[in-house]
């Protein structure tokens, strides 16, 4: 998601003038380990928003879950996986929003949250992230819905049975359009 | 509040039709992660790419694969390689143009092994999602981008982005 990022072209002598990808937030994990990544009051001053970061578990795979505005009840997501181990590609569904993580190497991710305070739909994010060890790893495509029409003003990553360790980190960005 | 611009061009190559190698050196370390788009047509015939980082060629380099081809998707995995393409079915080739994006997340990072992710594009051979990992607490400073066997295209272009948190 570059996008009019410039009005400059680097590399005439025009300084490029970045103004529509604005860092909002960045978590890093200390060495006491945290069980959650949260974003809150996220400002309504952008078109998208989009998380990057790198994270690591205790441990083999792991699952997470994402949480839009704190809202836990049953039924609220939908999420749909096409994801690689290595030897096979496998489509998946859920009712919760997931992310595999592992306790061997650091996963990569992104994650854009498009048209995040529109109140007229729903929310649909996609997400790109996995990790390699160098003879085992999985990666991930991922579509999710958040069935609700409120602006997205949090967002929280919950490492469910195995936090997330040191030196993983979580970015915020918001871009504006 | 936010920090600001932070989407920031490094440096951007046009290939010359002479050779199949672009270099990206003297990375500044001022950034959280990079992004390494390319868009590359072959001189002749379908080749894959593949980076070389900080001119490191041992062993170090894996991936994970997930490929779609047109008929199926798949899923494959290198392990202990000299380096690590950038694709797999969706390959460069003379006629239609890859279009490549790589993050390098936290590629300054000394601590951590370089875990990357790449998007390959390409409509006339396959669509390819790869999570790469470089078994280095290196910071990344150099990026070789090279072509196998034949030269870039004149029309292939490749820039390198910095993107900064707060």
């Amino acid at each position: 998601m570059i996008g009019a990022i410039t009005a400059g072209l680097f590399n005439t002598g025009v300084p490029p003038v970045t103004s529509s990808y604005e860092s909002i937030a960045t978590v890093t994990v200390g060495s006491g380990e945290q069980s959650a990544i949260e974003f809150t009051s996220i400002p309504s001053t952008y078109s998208h928003l989009q998380i990057r970061g790198i994270f690591k578990q205790v441990g083999g795979d792991q699952w997470n879950s994402m949480q839009l505005n704190g809202d836990t009840a049953s039924g609220s997501y939908k999420t749909h996986s096409l994801y690689g181990q290595g030897s096979s590609a496998v489509v998946e569904a859920a009712n919760t929003l997931f992310m595999l993580g592992n306790g061997g190497q650091f996963s990569s991710v992104v994650i854009d949250i498009l048209d995040y305070k529109n109140t007229n739909k729903y929310k649909t994010t996609r997400a790109l992230y996995g990790y390699d060890a160098n003879g085992s790893g999985v990666i991930f495509l991922q579509s999710h819905l958040w069935m609700n029409t409120n602006s997205v003003t949090s967002v929280k990553l919950n490492a469910i049975s195995s936090n997330f360790q040191q030196y993983s980190q979580f970015a915020l960005y918001g871009i504006k359009g | 509040m936010p920090a600001g611009s932070t989407y920031t061009p490094i440096a951007t190559y046009t290939a010359s039709g002479t050779t199949g190698t672009i270099s990206f050196t003297s990375i500044p370390q001022t950034y959280t992660d990079l992004v390494l788009t390319t868009s590359a047509q072959s001189s002749s015939g379908q080749r894959q790419q593949y980076i070389e980082l900080n001119a490191d060629t041992t062993q170090k380099y894996s991936r994970t694969i997930l490929s779609g081809t047109g008929s199926s998707a798949i899923s494959a995995r290198d392990s202990n390689q000299f380096q690590t393409y950038l694709d797999y079915y969706a390959v460069v080739e003379g006629t239609f143009p890859n279009i490549v994006t790589t993050n390098f997340m936290n590629y300054s990072n000394t601590t951590t092994f370089k875990t990357m992710i790449t998007r390959a594009n390409n409509a006339s051979n396959g669509i390819d999602a790869i999570v790469h990992l470089y078994r280095s607490t290196s910071a990344i400073s150099r990026i070789d981008i090279k072509l196998n066997a034949v030269n870039y295209s004149a029309v292939s272009t490749f820039t390198l982005y910095g993107i900064q948190a707060a």
